[in-house]
């Protein structure tokens, strides 16, 4: 027993579908285009699959297509053709089933992630071979835009992103030709395009206000292999990253950049050094993990001590793979994702797959350490091998001169200042990595040679040292102010301890090559950098022309705004926002230039609708009387829909006879010329005289009846 | 020409009490060149109406009673075998007259009405193979008592527009029908008009009102009836392009009664109802004013100033 | 047993609850959607509800907004506040691809039972609209007869325009004539799937037009009761005309003596002109029985048995053009032979 049969409801969706060439069509590409955006995540196999699949598609329906063509040539025309089934339903169930085991086998290598994003593509694949309903045409466009949406995951580069949000939009054009088949597809677009406009109003709205929420279950992460700094550092490593080009990071200050000299980005601290390789020691790590960055507990830190002025920036990293966070010295962050170690260093609570963004306050001033512990100090000051036996003997030397520590440390930095120390791009190897050798005997390094030695030096001399390492310096983008920080920046220096002081920073480099430190890469290292990094296609000319530096910079500096806004906008950054307009709006400035604009756009809507429900006609005398009707009726004055116009004066000379002396010049001259004077073809100046002199009256007209509207005398 | 008009009326209505607008109707209908068909309860004057027309115009006139016996050969006419001169004569039928009132014609048979239509439509009769020619005006005013039902044979509806208006007299006002009572006249009196027009002037008058101006608005005003007519399919029938030609012509002659040489809306607003009603109901019947409830409608729906909106 | 009874009792009792609701349901409709034959579609008629395809977009979209939570990634969050933005234009969309539409449906419809007719409506449209769907709703009486599921039919009962044109349309909605009677047509469902498929827009309206529905002609062997116009009654058996002379003048009968006083048109002229001398033409007049039906005097059956034959002996007699007049046991219908006396005789039929 059925209480309003609506008889076809389900019979729409089950009902067997019939696709046209151009929504066929139109499906095909917008798999290409979804796939696309994943491609390269994508398993080998899986896109040959992928492909297989797409131009099996493509062939059956071009042969259809030539099957439809050829019967319109005979007899009648048949554009929809019922979707053809390509394969039969059991093979694809076997494939199905084949490709969830091919997928599960590998899933261990490609990752859970990975695993999930080819099941999905794969189910999306074979969805295409199956469309008989409408239903499964729904399906298959939210399946698309499922697929182009986890694209994201991987790449959240704005010129991506957004063309992926335009190919999600498009997708609904699948949706919008099955119900306007007789729309073309410009117009089609045009309608889409316009809707999506709408859409963006409120999806910004919500964006800037709707609360985010942090991670409500663990998601597996995107696998990938480490980039930038890694947490072993041996000689040769970083002079190996100087020559990437890719960026680390990007920061932006609050206030005024600091100078290039002080931007030491630390990352990670290493202080045990085996003769090879410098790590952090394993103790350290497990130490104090949860601790968080925050000021409070900077505060209530008996390592540290907060002095000064602090320095406000949020840093944009992106994607490592690893965990390490890139910050000033000395580092607070508020943000709860965040940790710090003893050792001072940032550190972000999970991996970082995608590109991340923190707000951090740093105090350049602060005193870290200024007592050591037992501990800490013995750490700092061991010397595991005893490989480097010259380096011994220098530092004991040394030490024997040299009985304050500033003095010992000047003397190194001098001698290295003085003496022919090179520093290069292309240090010549070491045998066994003899820090002796570079020392006295090669005397060519980059930065961890240098660091590295000298903090041997310092520990060999009786001093707690240890080695730091991230990036130093950084290039200005001048239009959107910020600074990018490079691989290619990498740097490795010295942290020394001395009483009362605590922790300092001593870069050997400084000492050698000061224009690394000053402002970047000097001429020598930028020529070894050009003969290094040119290949077959050298874009080292291109690089240096004016006008493609300033173009990237615009490009880039796009992109940071669009990365700090949308992907960097993270909870912190939405309370501060919303404080910062709560606060704006009670501002009364604020509050007049609100209702201003809301005014001006009440105004703006009003007089579209004026203008846009003009009544449409091609004559200009015709206009003007219909016009002086619309008038009329707004006044109350409404002529019945059969009423002639004579009637309509007639009606208007007794209700309201004061009207009638400008009425009836509009009305008569109206009647006149469309029903006399049809024959007489009157010249264009004698019309443009009339219709102005017509205008004359209606301008009159309307006068009269605002005033009569505005002071209502007599009463009826 | 216009006093002509004005005198014509004048005398008619002084032997019609009381009905100056169908009087006025009617002439416009056959100064357009159209048939009238009048539909009445007996005694409304339908005959004085016809006969005074007539002879007012200066027509010749004849009045047809049609029967149920009433054969088409007597309409028409016959061919009558002379035995002196040995050959057959035509005996023209009363159809042979400028003006035809064909009084109750839904009483006689099919056959015969449509030897009558027929005539109507051609414009000529063909007796024994020999077609002659009708008088040059002719005008049919038929007649029909629409409350009579037994043994009668209402005229088809595809014929029915044929007529370009259908009128109705009705009961005068209490002022006329004192006026009727009152007066001494009988209908012997008719006889006496002396004809105003000589039926050349008639067919310039005719001339004169082809040359009516319709303007473009009025064309796409009737169109705009016409249309809207169209739009309830089952209830009303629509209006053929013939009816809108119809409603044009006696848009026109109204026009030029009412002493102007164009057409305006009002003058196609005034005799719609005449022309299009019958063709819109076939079945009601027009007896009292009410009943041209679906011209009414339709009326209301156009808009003169703007029609094609 | 038992069970079976309480399995009725239960469908009863749901059936009654139904019918319940319906009710309330149905007047709170003619107060808000009144009957009028001039109808526009506006945001007090119109209803919106998502399809099913529309609530799972929903829950895709929070699909996709735990996927951006759980990843922390802003673009994806801002792709699911975009589609919810969508989600919301679209619903607008919908409800204006519908509202503002203008309706007259000034005709009633006449038929037979079981025919399929036609209910044509004007459709008045300011913009082009795009899939709009017709159907008559279906009574809740025939739903519930003999507790039997609808047929379903190989004609269509719904009609879907996909391109409204600017201006006026002319469309016909297929109405199956189900009952017998003179009733209310009803409401019209007007549906559109337009927003993408993911909202459903309707409304319901009725447009104050009436069914006469003729009884089912059903053929029988029909015997009526013949009068001739001398007033004797005579019955037979089967459909047979008397050849009872009268004179006429449909056909040509025979030729006789000229009497004096006979009209000159009726002379045979040509048998004058041969020297046959003067004859008159005699006329007859093919006189068909007046038929009567009677419907005391059909054979036993059922009411709705007896007015389809009744309805079958009026359809043929009005093919054949045979004039008749119909008795029911309270009205009695003139003879008279035309169409619309057959629509009449029909009507009082339907209404019996």
């Amino acid at each position: 027993m059925t209480k309003n049969v609506k008889p076809n409801k389900l019979a729409n969706s089950i009902k067997p579908l019939k696709l046209s060439n151009s929504m066929y069509c139109a499906l095909l590409v917008f798999q290409l285009l979804n796939l696309l955006t994943l491609v390269q995540q994508f398993h080998w196999l899986y896109l040959l699959f992928a492909i297989l699949a797409l131009a099996l598609q493509f062939i059956v329906h071009f042969k259809t297509q030539g099957k439809i063509t050829s019967l319109s040539k005979s007899n009648k025309i048949i554009n929809d053709y019922p979707a053809v089934k390509i394969l039969p339903s059991w093979l694809v169930l076997l494939l199905a089933i084949s490709g969830s085991i091919g997928i599960a086998i590998s899933g261990t290598r490609l990752g859970l992630l990975l695993s999930m994003i080819h099941l999905l593509c794969f189910a999306y694949s074979l969805k295409m071979f199956e469309v008989t309903s409408r239903k499964d045409l729904y399906q298959l466009v939210v399946l698309g835009i499922f697929v182009a949406t986890s694209s994201l995951i991987f790449i959240q580069s704005i010129y991506f992103s957004l063309a992926v949000i335009v190919l999600i939009f498009s997708n609904f054009l699948i949706l919008l030709n099955l119900f306007t088949p007789k729309m073309s597809l410009l117009a089609q677009s045009k309608l889409l395009a316009k809707l999506s406009f709408y859409a963006v109003p409120l999806a910004v709205i919500l964006f800037v206000g709707f609360p985010k929420l942090s991670p409500l279950w663990q998601v597996p992460n995107v696998k990938s292999a480490k980039v930038g700094l890694s947490d072993s550092v041996k000689i040769g490593d970083i002079a190996q990253l100087a020559l990437s080009d890719e960026l680390a990071f990007r920061v932006s200050f609050e206030g005024n950049t600091p100078q290039h000299a002080q931007l030491y980005w630390r990352a990670m601290v290493l202080d045990d050094f085996d003769g090879v390789t410098w790590r952090q020691a394993s103790r350290d790590l497990d130490q104090r993990r949860s601790d968080a960055a925050t000021k409070q507990n900077a505060l209530s830190s008996s390592t540290v001590e907060l002095r000064g002025e602090g320095i406000n920036y949020q840093v944009i990293t992106e994607p490592s793979f690893q965990s390490w966070l890139f910050a000033l010295d000395f580092a607070t962050s508020e943000q709860s994702n965040i940790g710090q170690r003893s050792d001072f260093s940032l550190f972000y609570r999970s991996i970082i797959s995608q590109t991340f963004s923190y707000q951090v306050t740093s105090y350049p001033q602060a005193i870290l350490t200024a007592k050591l512990t037992k501990q800490v100090r013995a750490l700092n000051l061991a010397l595991t091998t005893d490989n480097n036996p010259r380096l011994l003997a220098k530092a004991q030397q040394l030490r024997t001169l040299y009985h304050d520590d500033r003095q010992l440390i000047n003397q190194v930095l001098s001698e290295f200042n003085q003496q022919d120390y090179y520093y290069t791009l292309q240090p010549p190897s070491l045998t066994g990595n003899s820090l002796d050798q570079f020392y006295f005997d090669t005397r060519a390094g980059f930065c961890e040679h240098y660091a590295s030695t000298f903090t041997y030096l310092m520990r060999a001399a009786g001093i707690p040292a240890r080695m730091v390492v991230g990036y130093l310096g950084g290039e200005i983008n001048s239009q959107g102010n910020y600074l990018s920080v490079y691989q290619r920046s990498a740097h490795a220096w010295t942290e020394v301890w001395l009483p009362e002081s605590g922790w300092q920073r001593v870069d050997p480099t400084a000492a050698v090559d000061p224009e690394r430190v000053e402002s970047g890469f000097s001429s020598n290292l930028m020529q070894e950098y050009a003969d290094l990094s040119s290949g077959l296609f050298s874009t080292q000319s291109l690089r240096a022309m004016q006008w493609y530096k300033q173009l990237k910079m615009h490009i880039d500096a796009i992109d940071y705004q669009w990365t700090r806004w949308v992907i960097g906008y993270t909870g912190e950054k939405q309370s501060r926002v919303l404080e910062q307009l709560i606060a704006g709006f009670t501002k009364a400035k604020n509050i007049f230039y609100l209702l201003l604009g809301l005014g001006g756009i009440i105004l703006l809507i009003n007089w579209y609708k004026a203008t846009h429900v003009k009544v449409k006609n091609q004559h200009e005398i015709k206009q003007v009387y219909l016009n002086t009707l619309q008038l009329m009726a707004s006044h109350g004055l409404v002529k019945e829909r059969a009423m002639t116009g004579q009637q309509f004066t007639k009606f208007i000379a007794i209700t309201r006879p004061e009207l009638l002396e400008n009425f009836a010049v509009i009305s008569d001259y109206f009647e006149q010329f469309f029903y006399q004077n049809i024959d007489n073809d009157l010249s264009k100046q004698v019309l443009n005289n009339d219709v102005k002199k017509l205008k004359y009256h209606y301008r009159r007209l309307r006068c009269q009846l605002w005033l009569a509207k505005l002071t209502p005398t007599k009463e009826n | 020409m216009q006093t002509v008009v004005a005198n014509i009326l004048a005398q008619i209505e002084s032997v019609v009490i009381g009905k100056p607008h169908q009087v006025k109707l009617a002439l416009a209908c056959l100064l357009a060149k159209g048939h009238i068909l009048i539909e009445d309860l007996p005694g409304m004057g339908k005959t004085t109406l016809a006969n005074t027309l007539a002879l007012t115009l200066g027509l010749s006139y004849q009045r047809i009673q049609f029967t149920s016996d009433l054969m088409p050969a007597d309409v028409i006419g016959i061919a009558i075998f002379d035995e002196i001169k040995r050959s057959f004569q035509l005996h023209p039928g009363a159809i042979f007259n400028q003006v035809v009132l064909a009084d109750e014609v839904n009483r006689a048979s099919p056959k015969t009405q449509s030897a009558l239509l027929e005539a109507m439509e051609e414009g000529r009769v063909s007796v024994d193979g020999v077609t002659h020619q009708l008088p040059e005006p002719f005008f049919v005013i038929a007649t029909q008592n629409p409350m009579s039902h037994a043994g009668t044979y209402p005229l088809p509806e595809s014929q029915l527009d044929r007529f370009m208006m259908r009128l109705s007299l009705g009961f005068p006002s209490i002022e006329a029908e004192r006026k009727i009572l009152q007066s001494t006249n009988s209908h012997r009196d008719v006889a006496k008009i002396e004809p105003f027009l000589h039926v050349d002037k008639l067919q310039e008058i005719q001339q004169h009102i082809a040359t009516v101006r319709v303007a473009p608005a009025i064309v796409d005003y009737v169109i705009a009836l016409c249309r809207e007519s169209r739009k309830s399919e089952s209830q009303a029938k629509a209006l053929s392009p013939r009816a809108g030609k119809a409603l044009l012509a006696a848009a026109k002659s109204w026009a030029f009664i009412e002493d102007r040489d164009y057409v305006l809306p009002e003058d196609v607003q005034a005799v719609f109802s005449p022309v299009c009603e019958h063709r819109l109901a076939p079945q009601q019947h027009h007896i009292f004013e009410e009943a041209d409830e679906l011209s009414q409608q339709i009326l209301a729906q156009v808009d003169p100033t703007n029609p094609l909106a | 047993m038992l069970a079976k009874q309480k399995i009725n009792g239960y469908r009863s009792i749901k059936t009654l609850v139904k019918l319940a609701l319906q009710k309330r349901f149905n007047a709170w409709l003619i107060r808000r959607i009144p009957r009028d034959s001039q109808q526009q579609i506006n945001h007090r008629n119109i209803f919106i509800m998502p399809t099913r395809f529309g609530t799972s977009f929903v829950l895709f979209i929070f699909l996709l907004f735990l996927l951006g939570t759980n990843y922390q990634n802003n673009i994806i969050l801002l792709i699911s506040y975009l589609l919810v933005s969508f989600f919301i234009v679209v619903l607008h969309h919908s409800f204006f691809n519908l509202s503002g539409l203008r309706f007259q449906a000034t005709s009633s419809l006449q038929g037979f039972v079981d025919s399929q007719l036609y209910f044509p409506i004007v459709v008045t449209s300011d913009k082009t609209r795009f899939n709009v769907g017709f159907y008559f709703e279906s009574l809740p009486a025939m739903a519930n007869s003999q507790g039997s599921e609808l047929k379903r039919s190989d004609k269509p009962n719904k009609i879907t325009i996909d391109h409204v044109a600017q201006g006026d349309n002319n469309i016909r909605v297929p109405y199956r004539v189900s009952q017998r009677g003179h009733y209310s047509l009803g409401r019209v469902v007007i549906i559109s799937e337009y927003g993408f498929g993911l909202f459903k827009t309707w409304t319901r309206l009725d447009f104050a037009q009436k069914i006469t529905a003729y009884p089912q002609p059903i053929a029988y062997a029909w015997s009526d009761s013949v009068q001739d116009t001398n007033g004797e009654e005579e019955k037979k058996s089967s459909e047979s005309y008397q050849d009872s002379f009268q004179a006429g003048q449909d056909e040509f009968h025979q030729l006789q003596h000229y009497q004096l006083g006979e009209p000159f048109s009726r002379v045979a002229w040509k048998q004058v002109a041969r020297g046959q001398g003067w004859l008159t033409k005699q006329y007859q007049q093919t006189l068909s029985g007046k038929l009567q039906l009677d419907f005391t005097y059909l054979p036993a059956g059922t009411l709705e048995q007896r007015l389809s034959w009744l309805s079958y002996a009026i359809k043929d007699c009005s093919n054949k053009q045979i004039a008749f007049s119909l008795k029911l046991p309270n009205q009695m219908i003139e003879y008279e032979n035309s169409a619309q006396h057959t629509l009449k005789c029909l009507a009082a039929l339907a209404r019996y």
